[in-house]
């Protein structure tokens, strides 16, 4: 077995996944509610009513405690002279290697939950497509930006 | 042109150069804009039809063909494009001013079609696509004339004879380097072998579906009680004519859109020309391309027989799934030999390194699972339902056979990813051309230690994921050294 990228992502990822959790769940469980109100009363529709709370419950548990956990213990990155190693996924581990050569730009982004939490994602775009390394701080965010847009060469005009 | 005196002294000076599009444009452009108005045309055309008396709804269709015809005028008159240095300049518009430069080392490929319309009037639509994804083209310039065309070609093709406009009299000025012509046998083999029988055959299907509800009540019942006295026989019969009618269809079209099928290369670039009556000229450069695909399909396997299609960051069309077809259809050797003058180092490979042992199971699960399943109500609930066996049957072979064909193999500056879904496709990916190889493994894959493997390649429609599943660990090491080691001991790209 190869090594492990050697970097972890910000702990505070859990705490911005569990309350994307969170929105999410209660999101589903309004909607449940909105249904309610326009179903009627034969015991059937109730059961399947039940079954639905049951079942959006049961996934904001997942969303909420579980997955966060697994996600963050999963994901790994590290950025080296000539490539980029990604490593994530709970029930299907992902590698990605991402030469130096092809990377076309890098950003950091930061949505309203991140920006509570002073965390930022970085972007990283190749020709074909858009990579990201979620929940960094936002110190070591726009470093690791500035340290990948460098070992790009993104000042020189080496590639297409 | 408030702004004209801003612009640098030799822009100004130059203005006059700027070319109009050919007159045709007119119409062409009028009969485009019909087309894609089809929908509200037809039903404008109908509400004005129904009201008898003097409304709006009776002036909307042809309010909406005198702007559509308007669109087009304005298209025309607004519309300049020239080429200055290495760049194409194009502005357009009335209300909206666009400028466009695109530069010549940025054009990915050049598309030359001419119509029938066109050819009435000896001019032709042209194309051209720079690298970045989406299915419209960067350029389009509906209708110019068949020599200027030619020359801002080559003018924006690599590089030779870019300041002498003088030769575009000459009919053929290319010096090919290589020229191959495919036998009309073959482009008639490859329509009777296409999966379009089925397009055709459903959409003829769709059309009856559709007309016996226009027969008479009466009619109708007569026929299908004979129909019924005729029995299943004279059912078969009719299904079986309307194969073949749809079949020969298929070949028609075929025929037409692929027929006087020619592939030329010049310095480096490759130049690919089909069709009877529209006829389309696509150019690209040989090294820009981003993928080479063997395909064929168990029918033509059978006559050993494959196609070659190509990707490309532009030029894909789109009833090639944006794609390019290089070769309509051709043997191992017509294969072989087509290459060897266009991409050599991207040839067929001779072998390929097999998937492992235990991957055929899963390759096996994958294909008949669902086949399986369905087995269980037929035993059980439809007499004779054990003649059904035969079709999960069918499908455990064909997983086998799926996870036969499969395989990768990683050389010098080449990786190949071969796959079966029902077509076999050989995909032949150039390492400088791979945008990020990702390895990953499922829950399921672990305790077996097998991979699957993507590459991301940049193509026509934008990324492009070729993907290989249940490879072993030693392939999959063996596909991060190929990919990154050597990145680590060689500097330049």
């Amino acid at each position: 077995m190869r090594r492990k990228p050697a970097n972890r992502i910000s702990r505070k990822a859990l705490s911005v996944w569990r309350i994307k959790g969170m929105i999410e769940t209660s999101l589903l469980l309004f909607i449940l509610v909105i249904a309610y109100f326009f179903m009627n009363d034969h015991p059937l529709a109730n059961m399947v009513m039940w079954g639905a709370v049951t079942v959006v419950l049961l996934y904001g548990v997942a969303r909420v405690i579980i997955w966060p956990q697994l996600r963050w213990k999963s994901w790994r990155y590290e950025v080296f002279e000539k490539e980029i190693e990604l490593l994530r996924g709970i029930f299907i581990v992902k590698h990605t290697l991402i030469p130096m050569t092809r990377v076309q730009h890098v950003d950091t982004e930061q949505g309203p939950i991140y920006k509570r939490y002073q965390l930022t994602a970085v972007t990283i775009s190749t020709a074909a497509g858009v990579h990201e390394i979620p929940a960094l701080t936002e110190e070591l965010g726009s470093s690791l930006r500035d340290q990948i847009a460098e070992l790009a060469g993104m000042d020189e005009n080496n590639h297409e | 042109m408030t702004k004209l005196q801003n612009w640098p002294e030799w822009m100004k000076t130059t203005m006059s150069n700027w070319k109009k599009l050919h007159a045709t444009s007119i119409p062409i452009t009028f009969i485009t804009r019909v087309k894609e108005f089809i929908i509200p045309l037809f039903l404008s055309f109908f509400a004005g039809g129904a009201g008898s008396s003097f409304s709006f709804s009776r002036w909307l269709f042809p309010a909406i063909l005198l702007s559509l015809f308007i669109y087009s005028v304005v298209y025309w008159l607004s519309f300049r494009y020239r080429m200055e240095d290495d760049e194409l300049r194009i502005k357009q518009g009335i209300l909206v001013k666009k400028n466009r430069f695109i530069r010549k080392d940025r054009v990915q490929s050049v598309d030359i079609t001419t119509g029938i319309v066109h050819r009435l009037f000896g001019v032709c639509k042209v194309k051209i696509e720079t690298a970045g994804g989406g299915t419209e083209p960067e350029v389009e310039l509906v209708s110019i004339s068949l020599t200027e065309a030619e020359s801002l070609k080559r003018r924006l093709g690599n590089g030779e004879r870019t300041d002498d406009s003088k030769e575009e009299q000459e009919e053929e000025p290319f010096t090919s380097t290589f020229r191959y012509r495919v036998p009309g046998r073959l482009i008639v083999a490859s329509g009777l072998t296409s999966g379009k029988v089925g397009l055709v055959f459903s959409a003829a299907a769709a059309l009856l579906s559709q007309v016996d509800q226009f027969i008479p009540q009466q009619f109708y019942e007569k026929t299908v009680g004979t129909l019924v006295a005729f029995s299943t026989a004279a059912l078969i019969i009719i299904f079986l004519t309307i194969a073949v009618v749809a079949w020969g269809i298929s070949v028609i079209i075929t025929f037409f859109q692929y027929g006087n099928f020619e592939i030329s290369k010049t310095e480096q670039e490759l130049t690919i020309e089909r069709g009877i009556l529209e006829r389309r000229q696509l150019t690209l450069q040989l090294e820009r391309i981003t993928s080479v695909r063997y395909v064929t399909n168990p029918i033509r396997q059978l006559f050993g027989m494959w196609a070659i299609y190509v990707d490309s960051a532009g030029g894909g069309s789109k009833e090639e799934n944006l794609s390019t077809i290089l070769l309509p259809l051709g043997t191992k050797k017509d294969i072989s030999y087509v290459m060897e003058h266009l991409l050599p180092e991207a040839q067929f490979p001779d072998h390929i390194n097999k998937l492992p042992k235990v991957a055929a199971r899963r390759y096996i699960f994958r294909t008949s699972i669902l086949w399986w399943v369905l087995a269980v109500p037929f035993l059980f609930w439809v007499p004779n339902g054990w003649l059904y066996l035969l079709v999960p049957i069918f499908f455990t072979y064909f997983g086998w056979q799926r996870y036969k064909d499969s395989g990768c193999l990683f050389n010098d500056a080449h990786c190949i990813l071969q796959t079966r879904h029902v077509n076999l496709s050989c995909n032949v990916l150039p390492k400088r051309r791979i945008q990020s190889l990702t390895n990953s493994q499922s829950l399921f894959q672990e305790p077996k230690k097998l991979y699957s493997l993507s590459a991301q390649i940049l193509a026509t429609s934008g990324g492009k994921t070729f993907l290989i599943k249940d490879i072993d660990e030693r392939q999959r090491d063996d596909a991060v050294d190929w990919y990154i080691g050597n990145l680590r001991s060689s500097k330049n790209e």
